[in-house]
């Protein structure tokens, strides 16, 4: 296969399992982003994919080609660490050209190639700036520049953009993005923010307790997630207790509620995921399906959007509304919230 | 700006402090410049002939020689120990380093004058005894602690995310020693060997029983003047070691981040 | 910059391969080195001080206590005693004023600190005979000082400020304070200035945080301290031999008598050995004595 593979991939620390048979194939060109939270293994995983740490079992092939055995050195996978990692004694143009260097690059070729990068993440002539005089962004720029260098096969960041605030880093993400498509480079991003994930990656992987809980483009990650933990770490989610009752119902408390499907036998316990943004509420309710009636606990006009909290069934559901929509109801206001069937996810307990 | 009670209590101490530390140097500086013969503070009359006196003798210049050299193999020494060993514990993590650097540290604790009976006594029983070298890996030893822990702060200032990125951009493990850890170390072992230099070219004990009555250094050359009687010559001895041991000092600060290499790690500003 | 300081750091990454040749590579030498120069002269010490001396300051191995037997004297007591009262003093004047500076240094300015660690570097750096010497000058008849006390009548004319036991104390405090300062640096300097801060908002003066917030939070430290002191103070040979009498001798100038003047190796090892175990025992109980602390807290 064209590209990179994960097959197995493990690695215990004593009895604990960093990464715990993680398999995947990334086609060539793809911009995949291994989210979770920290601790879950995204890490391990990206750390071993470049060589710098040994897996414990399992095998990563480049190309068809098995490379587990290799050195990072000899991998010589670009990569952006999440302290950037830039030398401190050598200027913006040493620093880019260090790879260069190593290999022996004649000084006039190298000197273009610095030029040329510096062009690709816009900091034309900044050759001979110090390190220390650089801001957060330029110093993230040349982190990408260097490891760009090599033209590596893969190209690995590690919570690259996790110091800058808030509109450096949407800027840096955007950039990246158009950089990653240009040329066309097999990108693999660690991140723990999933608006970072949902910007950049073709394919977002979500890891969690050293596995990987699912994996697909980012609109399918959010709209059916596979289990309670993506649909709990990927966006806010209602996670209510339910019962199945058949293969289109479940109930929850008293209400029996119309479901795309379930999973699971009658009378197992399962959990219903549904997004706030799907959550209809009304004041008398419309006598419809998949209604549940309750008060209101909390009331939050954020401007651009009404978040709400309505107490039913000793459980706060959590909705949002556009201002145009919302019912202008106050806090302990009886309400109902309607539950959309297509809206309704039934996930293993 | 007015002064609080606070501050000006703050600032008296530091200049009692100061002045306190100061005293015995300004004696000995200006004894030096004495004319008369007689030992007495304050001088009464300026004079450079005791600088020439000390210049011109040949006793005094070859302790003084002898000093430098000491001084110098030794903290070669003691620095070309420290390195592998610290190195080994940064890198690779190595108990085996950690112990060795554990015993270095623990001989910079014990006191000086049992070092020099250790020593005194293991140059005895070898045989070879009253030689400059015997000095020179005595100091080394003794003093071996500095570079060890000047040596671990150097390392741990470098990230070992540099090295890995040197890896990712195909370094071999003496690649990146010589790309990444050896220009980040050079000031450190610098540090490092000037420490020694300067508390091996100032020490008296060890040096005069493991072979003070065949090696005269500067220290023993002193003392032994001060025990015959006064002889203002040694004086300046005595001030080429303030200038020695004041510039040495000033000039590291000059070349790296003193408050660092002493332990620092907040960051601090201009 | 003191055993202490010597720890390990933990990198993320995996070991390379192989390391093991590696590491004797880079280890065999200094080891040797090490095993030499530090535990072979460790072990001959023990070794001497249970040998059999002979006359003309020579020795042969055997296995007796003859020396041992001497430190139970009353003399080696006296001495040992004398030895802990000067070190304990020292420790209390040195601690006392190296605190607070070094307290003050560490909230200067990067060029004001600089130049303070420069002085104290420098002046640590000074062999103890020039220190010695100057101290002579310094309290001798015709020096300045016993000059203005025995103007204002502090003082019999002629008379000299020293050997005594305030000289011979001046003298090792000076020798010590640089140390002390440098030492209570580090853990100074990483004092978080917010928990001071956070404390003048509860209403604490600046006096009252540092004895109730700083203080306690060093309390480690300042034992460590004191120890370093005491640990100096036992080795110290020229302050007390120059600035002294002999009933204010410390046990560094018994040991060095009974080394280079009796010629009597084997009691000169024993004094030795006595005093770093004395001085392991005290390491141990300053060990206990903060981590109990530490624990309560």
């Amino acid at each position: 296969m064209f590209g990179l593979e994960l097959r197995d991939l493990t690695k215990a620390y004593g009895d604990h399992l960093a990464a715990d048979h993680v398999s995947l194939s990334i086609p060539h060109g793809e911009f995949v982003c291994f989210l979770g939270p920290s601790g879950c293994g995204k890490t391990t995983v990206l750390r071993m994919i470049a060589g710098l740490e040994t897996p414990t079992s399992g095998a990563i092939l480049l190309n068809g080609k098995d490379i587990s055995g290799q050195p990072a050195n000899s991998r010589q996978f670009g990569m952006v660490f999440q302290s950037l990692a830039l030398f401190p004694h050598l200027n913006v143009g040493e620093n880019i050209a260090f790879a260069l260097r190593l290999r022996g690059v004649d000084p006039r070729r190298r000197k273009e190639r610095v030029a040329e990068l510096l062009e690709l993440v816009r900091l034309p002539g900044l050759q001979a700036r110090a390190i220390s005089q650089l801001s957060g962004g330029q110093r993230q720029r040349v982190a990408i520049a260097r490891a760009l260098a090599q033209e590596p096969p893969v190209f690995l960041l590690d919570e690259p953009f996790s110091a800058l605030d808030a509109k450096l880093r949407e800027e840096m993400q955007n950039e990246l993005r158009a950089l990653q498509q240009r040329l066309k480079i097999t990108t693999i991003l660690v991140t723990h923010d999933q608006r970072e994930a949902m910007t950049l990656a073709d394919t977002i992987v979500v890891m969690g307790e050293g596995q990987i809980q699912q994996h697909g483009p980012p609109v399918s990650i959010y709209k059916r997630p596979a289990n309670r933990f993506v649909a709990d770490f990927i966006g806010a989610s209602n996670l209510l207790p339910v019962q199945i009752l058949d293969g289109q119902t479940v109930t929850y408390g008293a209400t029996a509620l119309r479901v795309g499907a379930t999973c699971g036998v009658g009378g197992a316990p399962a959990t219903l995921a549904i997004r706030p943004e799907d959550v209809v509420i009304t004041r008398a309710g419309g006598g419809g399906c998949n209604e549940v009636a309750g008060i209101i606990s909390q009331v939050r006009d954020m401007g651009a959007y009404v978040e709400f909290r309505v107490a039913c069934e000793g459980l706060d559901i959590l909705g949002v509304a556009a201002p145009r929509d919302w019912i202008g109801a106050g806090l302990g206001e009886h309400a109902h919230v309607r539950l959309p069937v297509d809206s309704c996810q039934v996930l293993a307990k | 700006m007015s002064l609080s009670p606070g501050v000006i209590l703050r600032r008296g101490f530091l200049g009692l402090l100061a002045l306190f530390l100061a005293a015995p140097l300004i004696v000995v500086l200006s004894v030096s410049f004495n004319a008369t013969r007689r030992m007495s503070f304050p001088p009464t009359e300026f004079s450079l002939r005791w600088y020439g006196a000390f210049f011109g003798d040949h006793a005094w210049m070859a302790s003084l020689e002898r000093s430098l050299t000491i001084a110098g193999l030794a903290a070669l020494v003691s620095v070309l120990v420290a390195l592998p060993i610290t190195y080994a514990i940064w890198r690779y993590q190595a108990k085996a380093a950690a112990v060795l650097a554990g015993i270095g540290g623990a001989l910079f604790l014990i006191p000086g004058v049992v070092a020099a009976l250790m020593l005194s006594a293991f140059w005895g029983v070898t045989g070879h005894v009253g030689r400059l070298e015997n000095v020179v890996l005595s100091h080394a030893i003794v003093l071996l602690g500095i570079p060890l822990s000047l040596l671990m702060v150097g390392f741990r200032t470098i990230d070992q995310a540099q090295v890995e990125a040197a890896y990712t951009m195909g370094a071999r493990d003496s690649d990146a020693f010589r790309m990444v850890v050896r220009p980040a170390m050079t000031p450190y072992i610098l540090c490092a060997f000037v420490f020694v230099f300067v508390l091996s070219i100032n020490e008296y004990l060890i040096a005069y029983m493991v072979a003070g009555f065949t090696v005269q250094t500067l220290p023993i050359k002193i003392f032994a003047n001060m025990r015959q009687g006064y002889e203002p010559t040694m004086c300046v001895a005595a001030v080429i070691f303030m200038v020695m041991g004041f510039s040495a000092f000033a000039l590291m600060s000059k070349v790296a981040d003193l408050p660092r290499l002493m332990g620092r790690t907040r960051p601090l500003e201009d | 910059m003191t055993a202490a300081d010597i720890g390990l750091t933990a990198p993320t990454g995996d070991l390379p391969a192989k390391p093991r040749w590696i590491l004797a590579g880079l280890l065999t030498g200094p080891a040797l080195y090490i095993l030499i120069m530090a535990i072979v002269p460790a072990f001959l010490m023990v070794q001497l001080s249970l040998a059999h001396r002979e006359v003309g300051g020579l020795w042969s191995p055997g296995l007796e206590l003859t020396q041992y037997r001497q430190l139970a004297t009353p003399l080696f007591a006296r001495i040992m005693g004398f030895s802990l009262l000067l070190a304990l003093t020292g420790a209390a004047i040195c601690v006392s004023l190296a605190f607070p500076a070094a307290y003050f240094i560490t909230r200067m300015r990067r060029r004001a600190q600089v130049t303070w660690l420069v002085f104290l570097l420098g002046s640590l750096s000074l062999s103890e005979v020039l220190i010695v010497f100057a101290f002579q000058v310094l309290l001798s008849t015709s020096g300045t000082l016993a000059g203005a006390l025995s103007a204002v009548g502090l003082l019999a004319p002629g008379a000299s400020l020293y050997p005594n036991f305030p000289a011979v104390l001046t003298c090792l405090v000076y020798l010590l304070l640089p140390y002390v300062i440098l030492f209570f640096y580090p853990a100074l300097s990483q004092l978080d200035p917010e928990v001071e801060q956070a404390a003048a908002t509860m209403g604490a003066s600046r006096i009252s945080t540092f004895v109730s917030v700083v203080l306690p939070m060093m309390r480690g430290q300042i034992l460590t301290g004191v120890l370093l002191v005491v640990i100096f103070t036992f080795g110290a040979y020229l302050t007390p031999l120059v600035l002294g009498r002999p009933p204010q001798w410390t046990i560094a100038i018994h040991i060095n008598n009974a080394a280079m003047g009796a010629g009597n190796l084997p009691l000169a090892a024993a004094y030795a050995v006595a005093v770093v175990t004395f001085m392991a025992a005290l390491l141990l109980l300053t060990r206990l004595l903060s981590r109990r602390r530490g624990a309560e807290a």
